[in-house]
């Protein structure tokens, strides 16, 4: 008994003690406590605080944290990545809570901020390639019609060229200049690993706009974008890097509790600029000039109103007809658009998992009437960590994106308002229909579709219905399986598929003049899965003090399909989405082609795009030596099913270096706080051509194709078997510094591309019978200079910040042969421009003018040795200019006070020449279009010095053959350089107990400075193929301009 | 160690193997490539039957077009750039229309040059039918170099020995390019390939090539290169065959339809293209696209050939060909109506009408068999109608009336099909004084100009433009 309760009471006395011991150690402790911010006031979550001895905190979602400590002086360091860290002396009073708030500032240079890269991550210390970084914000914080766009002036060497102003219009992006022909010489765009599906021309070219394959991505689910653009970036994606990699990882859920996101925004579009198309009483002075010019008496003849063979009685009462109306085209096309967009995501997690759900709505007008894009994204990312040795990764997203389609250039609408709709034609007129007994029944109105094409009457009364239907499904996954430090496992996979379906219908007022329908439809589905699968494994030693090396090798494949089937359709109601009976009764007679089709199907046809293949094999490198030095060295080799056997494979391998020199002992200077110099090499490729340029092939004999009763085959196209890879050899040699404690960063960067075996659709002379072949026949060289600027001008420290990131690139371009083909073999499209060996490529090759001659009013070319001719002679043709800028560039400055934040983003393009196809007509020979008021600078009797010549109705007035009245000299290419207010944003953050709510205008496209005599200087045409792309960007034919646009939003942060 | 690096060959030769499988190996099995396309009789006959295919569409009418206005039967062409271009006889590389054309008349050599190499390597194919397919072949192939020449070339006999500039002659299957060859080389490659047409082909093919129709054609040929004496043997040949007859309408409605039946080929016909309604497949549109009179028709005839045409018989009853004409003397306009009233209907590209007046004008200027002559021509008058013996040659007389008479009525028969200019440019080879439109029948824009892709490839020569206004 005793020695039971001896042994008790020594329990209960070691227990008291320890209790004792304890609450005396509580007693005898303190807190910190305090919110660790960046210099805008925003908590960040996950910094780290660490105390000097060894203990630490991480802060919560908001940036807060707490510690407890024994009373005492303490230095504590707070860190986050992509700031400097902070130390902070505390002394820690005995029970007591002390707070220490700190505000980092941002480390312009972040070393050890962890940058995406091909399969992969490293430190930006370690990166050895040319990566330039763009964060959600500057993403976000534009308003465009698909988020690449946003990209404009953010990185260094990529040249971001708005589309026009229409709804869901994509950009046109070149990284370090141009170096294909034929081929897609857009960058790889790759999401959450997986190389998406980026085919600009699988709807083909349309209203003359080709679809977007990019709008459908919602910009919110975007966390960063990554631009790679040397060898040693782009090299790990080998066959496909030649034109820069632009790698998009979409945001991530969190690890502690849940944070939600919400942003909804308000605001308004119209155009950037307007045109100055002529009133009915210019217009017709104009012609009425031009008609006597020619020697033409009485009064001119008026399209859709007279002809050159009427009385002049007749024409008169025409002309006075005319006089009646004046109607502004452009105006009656345009409108102020609305915009409106709703986000809200959801960060949440825990131990082991975290998810990211994002759901957005984005209603996206144009200011061209009834055109809007509209996009509904739904999106889940989601990853699982249970060991710490295993992570699986899933991003799902679903998204919907409606356009409601409008014509536009070539094909009418806004186009039409600046050529064919003459401002004395009316959108309609008023018929008075009468009873048997000659009472009024009803006033109808008259388009005059009968005298001519009235753009007005597709945009009223459903008279037309046009909307395509993009279902966007991507699916990605990554299973990591780490089972030692030294080892990663990645398996991956991945499904992007689009759906697009089409609708286009015209109804009975459009269509009244169709002896066989009274409405028509055109119907079109066609889908593109886009497969992926692969694999690495890493493997890693490193020894701590000297040095560390990784070894990754994998494989990937990949399968992209197209395909589809389109129907004519007749004498229905309305659109597949109005009419569901009817998508029901094409998808019936498709599926059986037994079944007798009723006569309003027309036809139903198939389209099958050739699938393609890629299977590569790829292995990567790195050495690091001391933190200090650098090597890395890629190999690729690829197969592709677009090549022959003969040169399916191909090689692409990468070498680059890096040495930070500031680490160095022997290094001293006061001014520059980090300085690194790199250099790489490599070679990259790129195959993005169709997947039949290497066969021959011959018409179907079974597509039922006869003559006289009688089955006919016959070949189509040549192929080329030995069709293979273009290749890019880069060097790049660029220099990185921090100065002046890392508050300003610079990165100079120069690179030399010279791109071979360039893949040449080139058009093969007639007498060979066939149409044109693939070759790999051309050298294009793209040499230039970087310079990227990142300045904290003013301390984070003040109540005022103010901080300056700037961009330049100086791209040299030369197409520097084309294996013997003449300029005229390769060409963009429909427009002038050509492959002029020694020029850059999209050079326009035109029959250079000189001036007008002051005694007779004519035209004056130079000849092709140099001479003043008035004779126009396309044998005289040479290049005259080019749509590549030479210069471009960026600057964005962001001021801060309290909690109010002003930025502004200028970008600039110097050098780049817009050949302006319509202004042939629009300020050349008097045809049926209106006409602009710069004409009024014309010649009218000797000794004018005018802008333009004598005007007239007879094309070869001008020189011009007869028959041929497009004018295509250089009078109408012009200067495109400008500097453009593309942003300007003003926010006041209003801080909550936890979270934050920021109140937002912004404004884009406010305003540019240029010489340019059009409506913008900036402008992306519609193409009809690749090598039109490429060759046509500076191109303009009724381009609709960009948008001017003011967006008022507020967002929400819990 | 050694298991993880044995992991890392594990993971290349798994991605490697990705590269010998068929992963790569991607075109449908409905695509069909040059390997699986020709591999029997039936393929080849397909790829044969191909070329007539496109003999019929680029003989729509647009051939016929482009040379009745390089000619002076038409007015100019009332909106059109490109026809105005021809009609001034100033077409540059960038004439679409013209440019199409070139293009279009090589697709059957290829086609052609095709089937040959294919005798290589398809088996089973019969000598006997290999002979009968090349004879095809080989006519297709000068027809086409034939109708090219003449277009893009100045005629046979621009030059003595005829060393000036004619046509690419691609005679070998591939895609390999050819300089313009003379034109003395070209109608040697058009000769040679007509000899062995004229040896193979059956007397009896349905709608395709037969020995008639190789031996019209060169007769045709020859009659260009003033070879009278066999271009009048090869005609009466084939006339003596008794195989084609002239056709007798009776009424307007015939008239309009001598020779462009569509149920029928004509009697007339020794080769042609045929239209299939019941199929909508109509090898005729482009001769209703442009003399069809829906408001304005684009194409209309000079208005001075109304008077031309009524100098012997100004009415309908005195020749039934009025019924072709419509005369707008207030617009200053004349319609040619023959193409105009019917949808569909087969196109004689060589028929009897030719052969007779061939050889009639042949027989005039060897000044022999003059009495065949004038019966040919009689012949011919006498089927539209024309009765009077005033308008009809009697039998004395000379070579010249039978001349004229003959190049009278070949011009009247041929009114619409592209046949008359040729002619033109054959008397200028002789040394008449022909204008043309008030320019030489040998100004440099007469011969049209090439397609631009022709420049595509360094050392095309291309032809003057214009100097014919």
């Amino acid at each position: 008994m005793n020695a039971t309760m001896n042994a008790t009471m020594k329990q209960l006395s070691l227990a008291l003690a320890v209790m004792c011991l304890l609450g005396l150690d509580a007693m005898s402790q303190g807190t910190l406590n305090g919110r660790v911010t960046d210099e805008k006031g925003n908590g960040l979550p996950n910094a780290t605080v660490r105390v000097e001895g060894g203990k630490g905190a991480f802060t919560d979602l908001d940036g807060n944290y707490a510690l407890t400590l024994s009373p005492a002086t303490y230095k504590v360091t707070y860190s986050f990545i992509g700031f400097f860290d902070k130390s902070e002396t505390v002394q820690i009073q005995n029970g007591q809570s002390t707070t220490l708030n700190v505000r980092l500032d941002e480390d312009a240079v972040m070393l050890n901020e962890s940058v995406v890269i091909g399969y992969g991550v490293q430190r930006k210390k370690e990166v050895t390639g040319a990566i330039s970084t763009i964060d959600s914000k500057e993403i976000t914080a534009v308003r465009t019609p698909s988020f690449e766009a946003a990209l404009q002036g953010q990185a260094a060497g990529v040249q971001v060229t708005q589309g026009s102003g229409m709804a869901g219009s994509g950009s046109i992006i070149r990284v370090r200049g141009l170096s294909s022909i034929s081929a897609g010489g857009d960058p790889l765009y790759v999401i959450d690993g997986i190389p998406i599906t980026q085919d600009y021309f699988l709807g083909g070219n349309q209203g003359a706009m080709n679809r977007n394959p990019l709008a459908a991505l919602n910009p919110n689910d975007i966390a960063d974008i990554q631009i790679l653009k040397d060898a040693a970036a782009t090299g790990i994606y080998g066959s496909r890097g030649a034109n820069g990699v632009i790698l998009i990882t979409t945001k991530r859920g969190t690890r502690q509790g849940v944070q939600v996101s919400y942003s909804s925004s308000l605001g308004y579009g119209e155009p950037s600029a307007r045109p100055s198309m002529m009133t009915t009483e210019e217009y017709l002075t104009i012609r009425q000039e031009a008609w006597e010019n020619d020697g033409g008496t009485g009064y001119v003849w008026l399209p859709y109103l007279s002809t050159a063979n009427d009385s002049p009685e007749a024409r008169r009462l025409a002309y006075e007809e005319a006089m009646k109306t004046n109607t502004d085209w452009f105006d009656m096309m345009t409108r102020r658009a609305q915009k409106t967009q709703q986000n809200i995501s959801f960060r949440s997690g825990g131990k082991w998992w975290s998810m990211y759900n994002g759901i957005s709505y984005d209603k996206n007008e144009s200011y061209a009437v009834g055109n809007a894009y509209t996009r509904t994204t739904l999106r889940t990312n989601l990853t699982l960590k249970p060991l710490e040795s295993l992570q699986l990764d899933v991003q799902a997203n679903t998204s919907q994106g409606v356009n409601q389609r409008v014509d536009g250039g070539w094909s009418g609408g806004i186009g039409a308002s600046m050529s064919t709709a003459l401002p004395y034609m009316a959108p309609y007129v008023l018929d008075t229909l009468y009873d048997d007994e000659g009472n009024i029944e009803e006033v109808v109105r008259d388009y005059e579709l009968n005298r001519w094409g009235n753009p007005y009457v597709s945009l009223v009364n459903q008279n037309r219905l046009w909307r395509e239907t993009e279902t966007r499904n991507f699916l990605t996954g990554q299973l990591t399986y780490a089972p030692t430090t030294r080892i990663d496992v990645i398996l991956s996979g991945g499904m992007d598929q689009s759906i697009v379906v089409e609708d286009n219908w015209r109804g009975e007022v459009l269509n009244q003049f169709d002896n066989n329908a009274d409405t028509r439809l055109s119907w079109s589905e066609r889908t593109s899965p886009n497969f992926n699968f692969g694999g690495n494994i890493t493997y890693r030693i490193q020894d701590s003090d000297t040095y560390s090396m990784s070894l990754m090798v994998g494989g990937e494949g990949q399968k992209f399909a197209s395909s589809g089937y389109w129907a004519s359709i007749r004498n229905v109601e309305g659109p597949t989405y109005m009419v569901p009976e009817v998508r029901d009764s094409i998808d019936l007679y498709y599926q059986d082609s037994e079944l007798t089709r009723p006569e309003w199907i027309e036809g139903i046809n198939p389209w099958i795009d050739i699938p393609t293949t890629f299977a590569s094999t790829f292995a990567r490198f790195n050495y690091s030596l001391r933190d200090k030095y650098f090597l890395q060295a890629t190999a690729r080799v690829d197969g592709s099913s677009k090549f022959g056997r003969n040169y399916r494979f191909g090689f692409f391998p990468s070498v680059s270096l890096g040495w930070v020199v500031s680490d160095e002992e022997w290094f001293s200077s006061g001014a520059i706080s980090f300085l690194k110099v790199r250099s790489s090499w490599g070679r990259t490729g790129n195959s993005n051509i169709g997947g039949d340029a290497q066969y021959e092939r011959y018409a179907d004999q079974t597509a039922g194709s006869t003559y006289a009763g009688d089955t006919i085959i016959y070949p189509l196209s040549p192929g080329n078997p030995n069709l293979r890879w273009e290749t890019v050899q880069t060097v790049d040699a660029s220099v990185e510094m921090g100065l002046f404690q890392d508050r300003v960063s610079v990165e100079l960067g120069l690179y030399n591309k010279m791109a071979s075996d360039v893949l040449m659709n080139s058009e093969l002379p007639s007498h060979t019978g066939w149409g044109s072949r693939y070759i790999n026949a051309g050298e294009v060289l793209n040499r230039g200079i970087e310079l990227a600027i990142t300045s904290n001008n003013l301390s984070a420290s003040r109540e005022f910040q103010w901080k300056t990131t700037g961009n330049y690139n100086y791209n040299y371009n030369e197409l520097v042969s084309t294996g013997g083909y003449t300029p005229d073999a390769i060409s963009g499209g429909t427009n002038d421009s050509r492959a002029v060996p020694g020029a850059p490529l999209t050079t326009y090759y035109l029959v250079p003018f000189s001036h007008v001659d002051a005694e007779t009013g004519l035209p004056v070319y130079i000849d092709i040795n140099g001479n003043e001719t008035f004779d126009y002679n396309l044998e005289d043709r040479r290049a005259v200019g080019d749509g590549l800028p030479d210069h471009i560039a960026g600057l964005t400055n962001e001021m801060r006070y309290k909690n109010w934040s002003l930025s502004a983003l200028l970008t600039a393009s110097i050098g780049a020449k817009i050949w302006d196809s319509s202004a042939k007509r629009q300020l050349g020979v008097v045809t049926d279009w209106n006409m602009r008021t710069e004409l009024f600078d014309r010649w009218r009797q000797p000794g004018d010095e005018a802008m333009f010549p004598r005007l007239t109705l007879d094309e070869t007035t001008y020189g011009l053959p007869n028959g041929f009245p497009w004018w295509n000299t250089s009078l109408f290419m012009y200067d495109a350089s400008y500097v453009r207010l593309r942003n300007l944003n003003l926010a006041y953050n209003i801080p909550m107990q936890s979270g934050d709510i920021t109140l937002r205008v912004s404004g884009n496209n406010l305003f540019a400075l240029t010489n340019f005599m059009g409506l913008d200087p900036e402008l992306v045409r519609d193409f009809e193929n690749a090598q039109d792309r490429n060759f046509s960007g500076g191109a303009n034919y009724l381009t609709a301009p960009q948008e001017r646009s003011v967006i008022f939003s507020i967002n929400a942060n819990f | 160690m050694n298991l993880r690096i044995h992991t890392l060959l594990i993971v290349l030769i798994a991605s490697f193997g990705l590269h010998s499988c068929t992963w790569l190996d991607t075109a449908p099995e409905d695509l069909v490539l040059a390997d699986d396309a020709l591999e029997t009789e039936e393929d080849l006959q397909a790829l044969l039957v191909s070329c007539y295919d496109v003999l019929a569409n680029i003989y729509d009418g647009d051939v016929q077009l482009i040379n009745e206005l390089r000619g002076d039967n038409t007015a100019e062409p009332r909106s059109n750039g490109d026809l105005q271009a021809i009609y001034a006889r100033e077409t540059i590389r960038w004439n679409s229309y013209v440019g199409g054309m070139n293009r279009e008349f090589f697709y059957p050599v290829l086609r052609v040059n095709a089937l040959f190499d294919a005798f290589n390597f398809v088996p089973g194919i019969s000598e006997e039918t290999q002979n009968r397919m090349r004879a095809e072949g080989s006519f297709i192939r000068a027809f086409c170099l034939w109708g090219a020449v003449k277009i893009w070339a100045q005629p046979y006999g621009f030059t003595a020995d005829n060393s000036h500039p004619g046509i690419p002659l691609p005679t070998a299957f591939g895609d390999n390019t050819y300089p313009r060859a003379t034109v003395a080389e070209a109608y040697a490659q058009i000769e040679s390939d007509l000899a062995v047409a004229i040896e193979f082909l059956p007397e009896e093919n349905g709608v395709f090539a037969t020995k008639d129709a190789a031996k019209a054609l060169l007769a045709q040929v020859k009659f260009l290169q003033l070879d009278y004496a066999n271009a009048a043997a090869l005609a009466s040949d084939v006339i003596a065959s008794g195989r084609y007859t002239l056709e007798t309408p009776s009424n307007s409605e015939e008239f309009l339809r001598l020779r462009l039946p569509i149920d029928i080929v004509s009697t007339e016909t020794i080769f042609g293209t045929v239209s299939n309604p019941g199929i909508s497949d109509n090898r005729a549109d482009k001769f209703g696209d442009w003399w069809k009179p829906l408001t304005n028709p684009e194409i209309t005839l000079d208005p001075a050939l109304y008077q031309w045409y009524t100098q012997i018989a100004t009415g309908s009853a005195e020749d039934g060909r009025m019924a072709w004409l419509e005369n707008h003397p207030a617009e200053g306009q004349l319609w040619l109506k023959r193409f105009s009233e019917y949808d569909y209907f087969n196109i004689p590209l060589i028929h009897l009408t030719q052969m007779m007046l061939i050889r009639a004008e042949a027989y005039g200027e060897l000044e022999s068999n003059l009495s065949t002559a004038i019966d040919d021509i009689n012949a011919i008058r006498a089927r539209a109608g024309i009765v009077s013996d005033v308008y009809l040659l009697d039998a004395t007389a000379t070579a010249e009336d039978v001349i004229e008479a003959a190049r009278m009525e070949y011009r009247k028969e041929t009114l619409g099909m592209g046949l008359w200019v040729e002619q033109l440019q054959r008397r200028g080879t002789m040394g008449e004084d022909i204008t043309i439109r008030n320019a030489p029948w040998d100004c440099d824009g007469m011969a049209l100009q090439f397609s631009a892709s022709e420049g595509n490839v360094e050392g095309f020569t291309f032809n003057p433009v214009g100097g014919c206004n």
